[in-house]
């Protein structure tokens, strides 16, 4: 729990400070987008501070390829 | 435009030899040492070969209409809803490119230089400094690279020759007698890195001062680039030998260390090891802006920087959670990742190539 | 305004922060004086555990200015089941950590090296902090440990003496040969070839020379002494070459740099030459399942030593004299090769000469290929020598004293 009171008071120091920038280009949605992208940026930074196992997007494209990926893979091994 | 910023032709070009050197110097020669053996080199040959054509390729998609970038392009060809689609599809590619690059990096340093730092550490300092670069915008990047690219260009030359009077020539012969199969199916994990993820150069296109020579430098600079990577995979074999090589995980570390002159000019391997620290640097901060660039498209967002700062720290906590460990990682880059890469990297660009051509063909029979 | 001040002040803030986590410099760092330097490693086998021997430099007396009683290096040793296991016990005795950058040599005990080798390589190759730069050697006929005990005059560091004792002997006399890491695991995993070691030797009591007393006096009664090659099937080794079988190793190698051979003269006595040049081709064939192999040895030698009536004026001479030298080396070469033969242990790498040649043929017999090579492989040799110069003087005094006492006769 402190671990994860560490990382949000960092992201509020890191919001203050950015924040700014984002403020300069008075685009609405740019700060709409721009603190959509700093929650989840945020969330999973905090998920992973609290050891949550986030699955891999990698066991995703493993599976789309599969088909094709296999029997390259076997006959590469061949020469291993 | 979203980028106001301009490169000069010779910034490019620098910029394309760091990012074809870039991750690929440090995991090619083992990878292919693993299945061609002896014969790695030559697969790293025929991988030019095949990656001449790739950029012959991309060439011919920017030339549809060279002032819009990739994501412009995309939208501009395919229409407004498709485009955005296939820009979903390639800014993943990149978000999961640049993580895994800084993952390698972060692999690199703390497998063997300093063991006991986290590699979170490490790839936040990475990362962060690659932020800055993204900030201050492609000129910076493009001007910090003529400045760094001598020293890495430099200490990799003074590499191969170091190194050349350890080599043992036998250790690469007999050529082309074995493992022959291995050494042409070896060509696909290599195309991977790099020449599958030159296609994010469709996105810098335009912002070289001049189209005709910025065409020119993309093959200089791949090509001097894979001619590197060819001649340290062979130093690797014949200093080391292909199993060593093989057996090793960052091999051209290895070689570094072999580095010994006169018993005086030794334990330099740092410096080398530093030089690619150079190359991958640019090569996460291209790719990072690129990712940059196309969330902004998508978007519809003013500034490339505004979601710069969040995407960061999401790239840093991807690069952990992508791989569990090195041998995962290893597996994925040798038997899935090229066939990913090569969707993203052949199939897309293609499709734009094709639909383009096309519509051109309609339009000027419509005018016809 | 009020605000942008405040942002300013904060940025500052935070920039210093930053700045004082960098002051503490690398996360890695470890400071000379929490770092224990090993300049050698000796491994032994006890029961089913590892002993190893470790060589500490005592940083205080290498380079500290006042002369105390001390000695430069200490040993600290450790058990455990496995090697690395071995190495981090050491710290339960040694008061730093082990640090391995600077190992210069890694002596394996003779017992040990005959059980196998490939589990402690296997360490060796795989920690960060181990180059590929130090010398292996075997303990010959002892155990490591008391190798690695012994004290060194002249070299305050004894594994630098052994480092240096190699380099010295590899370049001219040709009869060890300095292994490194990858060699050895090259010659050790190819199939058409084998790995050779050299060998140390403890001369006088290993028990004194660990004292400080040894290196007090001038001849020191202990000496470590590096001679001879031991050769190795697969990881294990097996036996030791004598002293021609170990030149004729390093001739076929290629690893002869400078040596010295000799042959009697036609009236007694001896003349010796300096081979300063030495070039081996080998080459090889495999025709309907038989191998063959040519080896092919170039030498330029000059005249060393000349203890007979040796007319050295006429080029007629010196013709007769190298071919002398050219029958004696071949007999020697032949003999040794025959002799390693028998061995059935292929440390010439004559394996990969015919896989090189003939690599269709060489798939069918990679399996046997110890077998092949002890007792169906032909090997030619054909040794070259060119005598260039007589050394400083030409003729030898020797002659005229020698009609001088014929004449008082």
């Amino acid at each position: 729990m402190f671990k994860v009171i560490v990382v949000v008071l960092i992201a509020v120091v890191v919001f203050l400070l950015d924040f700014a920038t984002v403020k300069k280009s008075k685009s609405k949605k740019d700060k709409k987008v721009y603190i959509a992208f700093f929650i989840l940026a945020l969330s999973i930074v905090v998920l992973h501070v609290m050891e949550v196992n986030i699955p891999t997007p990698i066991e995703g494209i493993k599976q789309i390829y599969q088909p094709v990926a296999e029997p390259i893979r076997k006959s590469l091994e061949k020469y291993l | 435009m979203i980028e106001k910023g301009k490169i000069g032709v010779r910034q490019f070009t620098v910029l394309v030899l760091m990012y074809t050197l870039g991750t690929a110097v440090i995991i090619l020669p083992s990878l292919t040492a693993s299945y061609a053996h002896a014969n790695a080199w030559i697969t790293m040959v025929i991988a030019m070969l095949i990656g001449i054509g790739i950029v012959f390729m991309l060439n011919c998609v920017i030339s549809i209409d060279w002032k819009k970038n990739l994501f412009e392009l995309s939208e501009h060809i395919l229409g407004k809803w498709v485009g955005k689609a296939v820009s979903v599809l390639f800014l993943t590619y990149i978000l999961l490119l640049t993580a895994t690059n800084l993952r390698q990096i972060g692999e690199f340093i703390t497998t063997q230089v300093t063991v006991e730092t986290p590699i979170q550490f490490v790839m936040f300092i990475f990362m962060m400094t690659s932020l800055i670069g993204v900030r201050l915008g492609l000129e910076v990047i493009g001007r910090t690279s003529e400045i760094f690219f001598p020293y890495a260009f430099t200490s990799l030359i003074l590499l191969l020759i170091l190194v050349a009077p350890e080599a043992d020539f036998r250790n690469v012969q007999p050529v082309l007698q074995e493992d022959i199969g291995g050494t042409f199916l070896a060509v696909i994990p290599t195309l991977t890195t790099p020449y599958l993820e030159l296609f994010i150069f469709l996105a810098i296109f335009p912002y070289v001062h001049r189209f005709k020579p910025a065409k020119k430098a993309f093959y200089i600079g791949v090509i001097i680039g894979s001619v590197i990577l060819t001649l340290i995979t062979l130093m690797c074999l014949a200093v080391l030998g292909p199993d060593f090589t093989a057996r090793q995980i960052f091999p051209s570390y290895i070689l570094g260390k072999k580095i010994s002159l006169a018993n005086f000019l030794e334990r330099i391997e740092i410096l080398v090891a530093i030089a690619w620290f150079f190359t991958i640097f640019f090569k996460i901060t291209l790719n990072f802006y690129v990712l940059n660039l196309g969330m902004s498209h998508f978007f519809n967002l003013k500034s490339t920087k505004t979601l710069s700062t969040p995407l960061a720290f999401i790239i840093i906590i991807m690069g952990i959670i992508l791989f569990t460990d090195i041998i995962y990682y290893n597996e994925f880059v040798a038997y899935y990742a090229p066939y990913y890469s090569a969707t993203i990297g052949i199939l897309l660009p293609m499709l734009l190539l094709l639909v383009g051509f096309i519509r051109k063909k309609k339009k000027k029979s419509k005018v016809g | 305004m009020v605000n942008q001040l405040m942002q300013k002040k904060i940025k500052s803030i935070c920039v210093i922060i930053i700045l004082t986590v960098l002051l503490s410099g690398c996360w890695d760092a470890r400071e000379l004086s929490d770092i224990a330097i090993a300049t050698a490693l000796g491994v032994d086998k006890e029961g089913d555990q590892i002993l190893v021997s470790a060589q500490i430099l005592n940083p205080g007396e290498i380079a500290g200015n006042t002369i105390s009683t001390r000695t430069a290096v200490s040993t600290y040793q450790a058990k455990g089941s496995t090697f690395f296991e071995a190495i981090r016990k050491l710290t339960t005795i040694a008061p730093r950590r082990i640090y391995l950058a600077h190992l210069r040599m890694i002596i394996l005990g003779e017992e040990f090296a005959r059980g196998g080798v490939a589990d402690v390589l296997d360490f060796i190759s795989r920690d960060h902090e181990m180059r590929t730069d130090f010398n292996f050697a075997i303990a010959r006929e002892n155990t490591a440990e008391n190798v690695v005990q012994v004290l060194t005059p002249l070299e305050k560091i004894p594994a630098n003496k052994i480092f240096g004792n190699l380099q010295a002997a590899e370049e001219s006399w040709a009869g060890v040969s300095a292994v490194k890491l990858d060699e050895l695991i090259a010659s050790m995993t190819s199939k058409g070839k084998e790995a050779s070691v050299t060998g140390l030797w403890v001369i006088g009591d290993p028990e004194f020379g660990t004292q400080l007393e040894n290196v007090e006096a001038s001849l020191s009664p202990t000496e470590i002494k590096t001679d001879f090659i031991g050769v190795f099937k697969n990881d294990r080794f097996v036996d030791w070459l004598n002293e021609e079988q170990s030149k004729t190793l390093n001739r076929i190698k290629n690893k002869v740099k400078n040596t010295i051979s000799w042959v009697p003269c036609d009236d007694g006595g001896k003349v010796a030459i300096e081979v300063f040049k030495t070039h081996a081709n080998v080459s090889g064939s495999m025709k309907k399942g038989i191998p063959k192999i040519n080896v092919d040895v170039k030498s330029e030698a000059n005249v060393g030593d000349v203890a007979c009536a040796l007319n050295l004026t006429k080029p007629k001479e010196l013709r007769k004299l190298e071919s002398k030298f050219e029958k004696s080396i071949e007999e020697e070469m032949k003999t040794s090769i025959k002799k390693i033969q028998e061995m059935g242990t292929d440390v010439f790498g004559f394996g990969e000469v015919i896989h090189r040649a003939s690599p269709k043929e060489w798939k069918k017999v990679k399996g046997q290929w110890n077998e092949i090579f002890a007792n169906e492989l032909e090997v030619k040799v054909n040794v070259k020598i060119k005598i260039r110069r007589t050394g400083t003087i030409n003729q030898s005094f020797l002659k005229e004293i020698e009609e001088k006492r014929k004449q008082g006769e």
